[in-house]
């Protein structure tokens, strides 16, 4: 069912990435957009960890 | 706090850092741009982390707390038990929708495509006094009510989010957060029959809203998203390897907090009245030199609030008499305050507008009454 899901996901949420396309992580792995981290884990089809502080 | 900074952004511990391999992650210090209608977590606590599936489901939540200290629930190993539960979750999460396969039909993405955006910043009371400064997490909370006032929405038990385990009657193991560690005398868990041992799993109210439980985090947002009373929850709890299930019911106004247990809050700040004064809460060294009992409550007027939305409040206790260097010691209906913060907050939960406190302070050695007027706006 993920496998399925994240395509449409994927389409769904390519309006509200705010990082530029193609931009990386910080070199400690952490991304700071969310819509951007929503799109990798959609792609990669890993679970977003979001931490807020 | 040094969790966050070596377990949570560049962790020491080896297994969190394997496990980090397994999820995109994202670290958010501003909320400006965020959706409070997809991360949906307690805003007031200084640290909440949410693993989610990326159609914006949060399968778990960790960093709640209650009255207790802010760090009561976080521990190296009910982190990396969360790090699990979330990917264990993720394996077998199923979206409630059906998706067509691709190509996706234009109706189909259309379904799935999120709403605009629920930002603090664009919340119209927010939003008059932005300065475009960063924004903190517990900014949400009286954003949000300020609209809710002003839409006439807003109800006194829109105060009492994220109920602690408390409420239901139980508290959990800090390590283990499934586990039930004690089970409170009287109320909605010793009823139902919980046993210290028990190993939550989920809640499920009568709306057949459902939510798998992994962390006191877990559980408070699962009461959070209870509403009304009594109401009947049901438990499905693990005892020895077996899974039964516990119908617990939450009795009228169960989450009514005391000023006590929200003094914690920092979205207390925006509720009024306010004193409009405030100070440090002096030290038992300073509490005997005055010769007050020990433990008696004592601050010490350090500020008058002349300035911003609650200046009304600071300048009628100047009129009324409260002075810098001042010692107050409470009011005559309440002096067995625990803080500075239950102070504050028992003020803005119970004193009515129009009324007037009767605030006791000590004047050379001797108590004094200073009747303070609260303003009607």
């Amino acid at each position: 069912m993920n496998g399925l899901a994240f395509p449409l996901i994927n389409a769904a949420l390519a309006g509200f990435v705010q990082e530029p396309p193609g931009s990386e992580p910080s070199a400690d792995g952490w991304r700071t957009d969310l819509g951007a981290a929503r799109l990798e884990a959609a792609a990669s089809k890993r679970p977003l960890l979001a931490v807020f502080r | 706090m040094t969790f966050y900074d070596e377990q949570v952004v560049r962790p020491q511990d080896p297994e969190t850092a394997a496990l980090y391999g397994r999820f995109v992650r994202a670290r958010v210090t501003d909320m400006r741009g965020v959706d409070l209608s997809t991360y949906t977590f307690d805003w007031d606590l200084t640290f909440a982390a949410l693993v989610m599936h990326p159609d914006g489901t949060v399968l778990h939540r960790y960093g709640g707390r209650d009255e207790r200290d802010t760090e009561h629930f976080i521990s190296e190993s009910s982190y990396e038990r969360f790090l699990e539960a979330g990917l264990k979750s993720f394996g077998s999460y199923e979206p409630a929708m059906e998706i067509a396969s691709e190509p996706a039909s234009k109706a189909a993405a259309e379904a799935v495509k999120p709403k605009a955006p629920l930002t603090i910043e664009s919340i119209p009371a927010f939003a008059r006094r932005d300065k475009g400064a960063c924004i903190h997490c517990h900014s949400a909370f009286p954003a949000l009510r300020a609209d809710a006032m002003e839409r006439k929405t807003w109800s006194l038990a829109d105060l009492w989010a994220y109920p602690a385990p408390s409420k239901l009657g139980v508290d959990l193991d800090p390590d283990d957060q499934q586990i039930v560690s004690e089970v409170l005398p009287g109320t909605p868990a010793e009823k139902a029959g919980l046993l210290v041992g028990d190993r939550l799993v989920s809640l499920e109210n009568a709306k057949g809203e459902y939510w798998d439980i992994a962390s006191a985090s877990d559980l408070m947002a699962a009461l959070h998203g209870t509403t009304g009373g009594p109401v009947i929850v049901e438990l499905t709890v693990e005892r020895n390897h077996d899974r039964q299930t516990r119908v617990a019911v939450l009795p009228a106004d169960w989450k009514r907090t005391s000023a006590r247990d929200f003094a914690w809050r920092p979205s207390k700040w925006g509720l009024t009245p306010a004193p409009g004064f405030g100070g440090p809460v002096l030290a038992p060294a300073e509490v005997k030199a005055l010769g007050l009992a020990p433990g008696t409550f004592a601050f010490e007027v350090d500020y008058l609030v002349t300035w911003g939305e609650n200046q009304r409040f600071g300048r009628r206790a100047a009129k009324a008499g409260i002075r810098d260097g001042m010692v107050v010691l409470g009011t005559t209906t309440k002096r067995d305050f625990e803080s500075i913060d239950h102070f504050h907050a028992w003020w803005r939960l119970n004193v009515q507008p129009g009324s007037t406190v009767k605030v006791v302070v000590l004047q050379a050695g001797t108590e004094v009454i200073v009747d303070v007027p609260v303003t009607k706006e």
